[in-house]
């Protein structure tokens, strides 16, 4: 009963939305389904088979691919959210000028990724720029290997990821710096509070929900990290998206990518559901 | 004192920031000799636009791509505009509960990871012989496009006042025709916005692409095979070439899309 007015009242709007969300559904649902199941077949026959995912857990590729994906996912958002906070402290306490050094720091999100990635091949090389800096400022004495692989190169990742997206964080949280109540900073301090203690009580609470976005929407796209890693590093270091597209483009085994991809999907899910719980509970323990 | 310090750090972390894009229009504009000497200069020594001429004289191994990337891209937003207007329309429309779970849902799409949508629409398009094909991009491309202008849209939508609607309707219109008439026209800056953003989505695309092009490149493709052939100067062009118009429009148009589109979205 309940259903059919509400298909009376909105049945306009209804007509209105369904070609999206049949595109959507041909676009993104269809090959999701597609994906999953062609992770269950094996190359030889077309039967129901754990085959992929068993050879996946016994490959060493793999779990490397699996602990980069994890080890640059956590180092680049913890740097992007502690970074992207302090910036947007510093650009919401109003010095004076201040808005004229801002777009610099928001340049390097309307960068491409691919562009990016490229960029900091520049950098990194052995011969490259960053060593030349380092060098010059003496603070090593030979050039650095950034691309040789192992814990070097994951650091590489990680800081290239966090110049493109650092600003991505910082805008997040600007827009909840701004939507604070400034009287409600102002009547804090007429009772007294100290700066601390603003911060801890007022704005850190309020700023609450946006953390929970910037972490979320960030934290996807850090485990799905794929450009950067391709283009950088290649067959040499790889994280599960690029292991799921070498797998297709250079061995031709759709299946074992496929299966790749989906232990990616449930990664990124568990994510967001862990994180959900966690901050929900602290969330409200706030309120 | 204290601000001066601050503005000290701020400047040279400025600086910092600014330095990667230095580098590449640096090496895009120095002769050979400026970056494989042995301790090549901070400054460009000695400027030629040698490597633009280059490529842009390099016929149809410059235009084909160009012409690829141009055209999907163009493709590609307008289909986007065309499922996204009614459909972010209509989201505005419903009532909070509907709107968030539309919202969500949307949102959830954007959470897949590309490779996983990639390869059975690559494999699909081989079959169907889409591979290859401006259509087959515009379609791949779509699935990155849709969830990104339509919550552009909803934004712009929810911000329309209910009231001129409300009028147009007593002075008689059907609700389409106060959607084209109304609705639609003073909306044309929020559309527009959404259609250039839309634009620039497909002009960078570059996961897509890596599955479903093989013998027709697009730019960003063109450029990842000069950098893994470890060519610096085209890969340097072509990466400014890519950039300058994503940079231009995406600072032109910024202030008009709110960073915190989402976060609102999901706090409700």
């Amino acid at each position: 009963m309940h259903f059919i007015r509400g298909l009376k009242r909105y049945y306009f709007e209804i007509i209105m939305i369904t070609p999206l969300l049949l595109l959507i559904f041909v676009l993104t649902v269809l090959p999701i389904l597609r994906n999953i199941i062609l992770s269950f077949q094996h190359i030889s026959g077309s039967g129901f088979s754990l085959s992929n995912y068993k050879h996946l857990l016994l490959d060493v590729g793999f779990r490397r691919a699996f602990l980069n994906t994890v080890f640059i996912a956590l180092v680049s958002l913890a740097l992007e959210i502690g970074m992207g906070f302090i910036l947007a402290l510093i650009f919401s306490s109003g010095l004076r000028g201040i808005r004229w050094i801002k777009p610099i720091f928001i340049l390097p999100l309307a960068i491409p990724t691919v562009v990016v990635g490229v960029i900091m091949s520049y950098l990194f090389s052995s011969s490259g720029w960053i060593n030349r800096i380092l060098t010059d400022v003496s603070l090593i004495d030979s050039p650095i290997y950034w691309m040789s692989g192992g814990f070097k190169s994951l650091l590489m990742i990680a800081l290239a990821d966090c110049w493109k997206v650092t600003p991505i964080v910082m805008l997040i949280f600007l827009s909840g710096l701004e939507s604070i109540d400034r009287n409600l900073y102002r009547s804090a301090r007429i009772d007294g509070a100290n700066n601390f203690y603003i911060f801890r009580r007022i704005t850190l609470p309020m700023l609450t929900p946006f953390i929970t976005a910037a972490v979320i929407i960030r934290g996807i796209d850090a485990f799905r990290i794929f450009a950067l890693p391709l283009i950088l590093m290649g067959q040499n270091l790889k994280v599960i998206g690029t292991y799921a597209y070498l797998e297709y483009v250079e061995y031709n085994n759709a299946y074992l990518s496929a299966a790749s991809s989906v232990i990616l999907l449930m990664m990124i899910m568990a994510a967001v559901i862990i994180y959900i719980k966690v901050v929900g509970k602290r969330g409200m323990a706030a309120v | 004192m204290r601000q001066f310090c601050i503005f000290g750090i701020l400047i040279l972390l400025g600086l910092l920031l600014l330095f990667p894009l230095y580098v590449m229009l640096k090496i895009s504009m120095s002769s050979p000799s400026d970056i494989f000497s042995s301790h090549p200069s901070y400054l460009i020594r000695d400027f030629t636009l040698g490597h633009f001429s280059n490529v842009f004289s390099s016929g149809s191994n410059f235009l084909y791509p160009l012409k690829k990337s141009l055209i999907t891209a163009s493709l590609a937003s307008l289909a986007a505009l065309l499922f996204s207007v009614p459909a972010a329309y209509a989201i505005s429309k419903f009532n909070y509960r509907i709107r968030y779970i539309l919202i969500i849902a949307i949102f959830i799409t954007r959470m897949i990871p590309e490779v996983s949508i990639a390869l059975p629409v690559a494999i699909a398009f081989i079959k169907i012989g889409l591979f290859d094909t401006v259509a087959g991009l515009v379609m791949a491309h779509l699935i990155r496009i849709l969830p990104v202008s339509c919550f552009i849209l909803v934004g712009v939508f929810s911000g329309f006042p209910e009231e001129l609607e409300k009028q147009a309707r007593i002075d008689g219109c059907s609700r389409m025709r106060a959607i084209t008439k109304v609705v639609l026209p003073l909306s044309l800056g929020g559309i527009t916005v959404a259609g250039i953003f839309s634009f620039l989505l497909s002009w960078d695309e570059f996961i897509f692409a890596s599955y479903l092009c093989l013998a027709r490149p697009t730019m960003p493709l063109k450029m990842y095979y000069y950098i893994s052939r470890g060519d610096l100067f085209y890969s340097s062009t072509y990466a400014v070439i890519i950039t300058l118009p994503v940079l231009l429009l995406s600072f032109i148009f910024q202030r008009y899309i709110r960073p915190g589109y989402l976060s609102g979205a999901i706090k409700g």
